[in-house]
């Protein structure tokens, strides 16, 4: 009776073999899944609140007739403006003349 | 060309003449014997002076301004009296013109119920004319076309001048301009 031969075993899997303890990846997505769902149910149910803000503006306490130290001063300025004598023109008078025929 | 409204005195006269314009102003007012309230009255308006002073100048048609003063050269004076009783427009071209021209803006101030003397402001206008074509009619000037006209401006109180800072504006002349008849007068009446 022949002996078996014996078949040889590989000494390492091809693929590892998952590591007893806690398995971090799924958890890590899971808390990640639920962290979203939590989010996407408060925006769901979180109330929508419109906020407006008005404003009325009362009486002007600090008019001129009450404080006329405070008001601005109102200057009117005018200028009018005379024309001179325009001196005697220098330089070169004219270089071509001629009628326009 | 040089019109109505075309006149920027900003390009002519910096603010800093402005401000030390009506800085003497506001002195001359003390020392014409001007209450401290018309002194103060004065001091207030410092930047309403260049403002006020524009808008006016932009009022003023400057062109024929200094063309009046073109009969005082012997050449163009002459030029003018031959296109006298000729039916035909007579054109020279002008070389390089000189010309000052002063102007008076005068300057008044009211308020609180009181008026402020005026304050009387020369700015002189320096304008440039190069080979402009001039045309005459029986001694008017009646177009001009054409060449480019320079103008710088210097701003005066009394005796003292305040910088004008900037180089001359240029304006090209281009197509002219056409004067409303009869013209402007060269010649003496």
């Amino acid at each position: 009776m022949a002996a078996a031969e014996p078949t040889l075993e590989p000494s390492l899997p091809l693929t590892p073999a998952p590591e007893p303890g806690l398995p971090w990846v799924p958890l890590a997505a899971l808390g990640a899944a639920l962290a979203a769902a939590g989010y996407g149910a408060s925006k769901w149910f979180y109330p929508k609140l419109a906020v407006g803000c008005e404003i009325d503006v009362g009486p002007d306490t600090m008019g001129a007739q009450s404080n006329p130290l405070v008001q601005k001063p109102e200057l009117d300025v005018s200028i009018s403006i005379e024309a001179g004598v325009p001196s005697t023109p220098s330089g070169t008078a004219t270089l071509v003349a001629g009628d326009n025929s | 060309m040089i019109e109505p409204g075309l006149v920027e005195l900003a390009a002519l006269v910096p603010p800093e003449s402005f401000d030390a314009a009506s800085d003497a102003a506001r002195e001359e007012v003390a020392d014409q014997g001007g209450g401290r309230l018309q002194k103060a009255m004065t001091g207030l308006i410092g930047p309403r002076v260049a403002a006020a002073m524009d808008a006016k100048l932009k009022e003023l048609d400057l062109l024929p301004l200094f063309i009046k003063g073109w009969g005082k050269s012997p050449a163009l004076a002459d030029e003018a009296k031959a296109s006298v009783g000729v039916q035909v427009a007579r054109v020279v071209r002008l070389g390089k013109l000189e010309q000052d021209l002063d102007l008076y803006p005068i300057l008044g101030i009211s308020g609180f119920g009181l008026t402020a003397s005026p304050i009387k402001f020369t700015l002189t206008l320096k304008a440039e004319f190069e080979a402009i074509e001039v045309g005459l009619e029986e001694g008017y000037v009646v177009q001009i076309g054409g060449g480019l006209c320079r103008l710088a401006a210097v701003l005066k109180l009394g005796q003292l001048a305040f910088p004008s800072g900037f180089d001359p504006v240029e304006w090209q002349v281009g197509k002219g301009r056409r004067f409303a008849a009869p013209g402007i007068s060269i010649l003496p009446t």
